[in-house]
């Protein structure tokens, strides 16, 4: 091994040593193994290949041309996508703040606020009960007759043609207790109406006691200024008459309910009883509701159960004639079914519930979700 | 990024994403727990991510999910554990598309996704070599490598004759 002349740098020179098989090593592309050529296959297939490998798999297929086959074959394999779909790729979608805010809490209150008005409106139709057959509540009658007696006298109208008569109190004077008593003439007695105190030193104010006999007549009785308004009312159906009603200053009223529209009374002035007009005590107040003869009792009327909500009729219909069933749709069926629909849809938590006292009868509604809870008496009215 | 933006990357993508994680493992649930983290990890920095490479970002965060999910549950098939005795079966006169996605389930993972990247989704070597982190030439190495098994597989189950 000879060394560099440089004394600085001494590096060694590689002598001339030859290896004497080299020649042995080189190979042709005809050569290439299947293996070997299965790659230049591959990557002629993909499109990958330089022009070198190109040029020996060229040769290759020259030397054996069954291998052409081969590197075609490799142009067939290649993957088709299947129509691969992610269920739940509409679940990451995002909304701008403006359209969370409106989804998430002006909606949801908005539809709930509609759900809660549905239920108030239409609720009271949930509760209908026939006429008389449900203490305290007022069946939509037509007003058949009133009277009007002047105040501050006392009022008193009596029992008349030896019917049974009641003994409570009625009192124009603003600071005593004013109330009504009612007398069928099938004999059965029943107090309908309450006592109402007057304010004797406020201004004047309405004041209205009402009720609802077995036969489902009306009495309302109210002080209305410097008067008191006695109206008796009745179903269409039920005609009723008040006989007779003695004032201070005597009054006779009688009321002929035979026809439906309102028909003014007729008032006579009649002799009071002398030890009647000077009380500023307590005075009796009756009115007789006899009933002509052929009317038919509180018994033997036939009541129909009648839906007040137009809404609510025309959805029972609809179902009726839909399904071929009688079905009880009422408002709380159409709430808590919207209320359900927009749970289902939207995916919110809302329900609405219904609260029943130990009777069964429902006394409030509560709607619940995960933004507010609300809950509502029904049956104002009635109560 | 916009939201916009972002919601056109789930409609677009989402299920480019989820057919390329679902054809590696084989796993609706969980590539749809993978795609789902792809897409909340894109959330969190959407302001970052350039709309115009959100698909190899959506991809290459993926791969790695699922790398990282198969590796938690010891299921990588390396190659040194290939098993090429079990590959082959009597696929003759079965339809060559699902023959070739049989095929595929058994071929290692890095070949798999390589493959599915470039059959599927049309992707350039050097793309699926920023997804996969691999070099350039392994991804070619494994795409050429993984066709030639599958031509074999065609060959030995008698699909092609």
């Amino acid at each position: 091994m000879a060394m560099t002349d440089d004394g600085w740098f001494p590096r060694l020179t590689p002598p001339d040593d030859r290896f004497p098989g080299a020649e042995g090593l080189l190979r042709k592309p005809e050569e290439l193994t299947d293996d070997q050529f299965d790659l230049l296959a591959a990557a002629r297939a993909e499109r990958a290949i330089d022009a070198y490998s190109l040029s020996d798999m060229e040769a290759a297929i020259a030397a054996n041309p069954a291998r052409l086959q081969r590197a075609e074959s490799f142009r067939s394999i290649k993957l088709t996508p299947y129509d691969d779909r992610w269920a739940g790729r509409d679940s990451l979608l995002r909304q701008s703040p403006a359209t969370l805010v409106i989804r998430r809490y002006l909606v949801p209150v908005l539809l709930s606020a509609a759900a809660f008005a549905a239920v108030i409106f239409l609720w009271p139709s949930t509760a209908r009960q026939p006429a008389g057959t449900l203490p305290g509540t007022l069946p939509e009658v037509a007003v058949l007759s009133e009277a009007l007696i002047a105040a501050p006298s006392p009022v008193i109208i009596p029992a008349a043609d030896g019917e049974a008569t009641g003994g409570d109190v009625a009192d124009t004077n603003r600071d005593m207790p004013l109330s009504l008593q009612v007398t069928e003439s099938t004999g059965a007695k029943r107090a309908v109406t309450v006592a109402e105190t007057t304010d004797a030193t406020g201004p004047l104010q309405n004041i209205e006691t009402s009720g609802v006999t077995n036969s489902g007549h009306v009495i309302k009785l109210y002080e209305a200024a410097s008067s008191v308004q006695v109206i008796a009312t009745a179903e269409a159906s039920i005609p009723i008459r008040v006989t007779e009603a003695h004032t201070a200053e005597p009054v006779l009223v009688i009321a002929d309910a035979n026809n439906t529209s309102l028909n003014p009374m007729t008032v006579m002035n009649v002799t009071a009883p002398p030890e009647q007009t000077t009380s500023s005590q307590e005075i009796p107040v009756t009115v007789n509701m006899a009933a002509p003869e052929q009317a038919p009792s509180s018994q033997e009327i036939p009541v129909t159960e009648k839906e007040a909500n137009w809404v609510v009729r025309g959805i029972s219909a609809l179902a009726k004639a839909i399904t071929k069933e009688e079905k009880s749709i009422d408002g709380l069926v159409i709430a808590s079914t919207c209320v359900n629909s927009i749970s289902n849809v939207l995916g919110w938590e809302m329900e609405l519930q219904q609260k029943s006292n130990e009777n069964g009868e429902p006394v409030a509604v509560k709607f619940n979700s995960s933004l507010i809870s609300v809950s509502a008496p029904v049956n104002k009215n009635s109560q | 990024m916009t939201v916009k933006e972002y919601n056109n990357a789930v409609k677009e993508f989402g299920d480019h994403v989820y057919r390329f994680i679902y054809r590696s493992l084989k796993d609706s649930h969980r590539a749809g727990d993978i795609v789902q983290d792809t897409y909340e990890k894109l959330w969190r920095c959407v302001t970052e991510v350039e709309y115009a490479v959100v698909k190899s970002w959506l991809f290459a965060t993926a791969y790695n999910r699922m790398i990282d999910v198969i590796r938690k549950d010891s299921r990588v098939v390396g190659v040194e554990h290939y098993d090429e005795s079990a590959l082959y079966a009597d696929e003759s006169g079965s339809d060559l598309n699902e023959v070739l996605h049989r095929a595929l389930e058994r071929l290692p993972e890095a070949q798999r996704s390589v493959i599915l990247l470039r059959d599927y989704e049309g992707y350039s070597y050097r793309e699926i070599a920023d997804i996969t982190g691999l070099s350039e030439a392994q991804v070619k190495t494994y795409i050429f490598r993984g066709h030639v098994t599958l031509r074999n597989y065609l060959v030995k189950t008698s699909v092609w004759q």
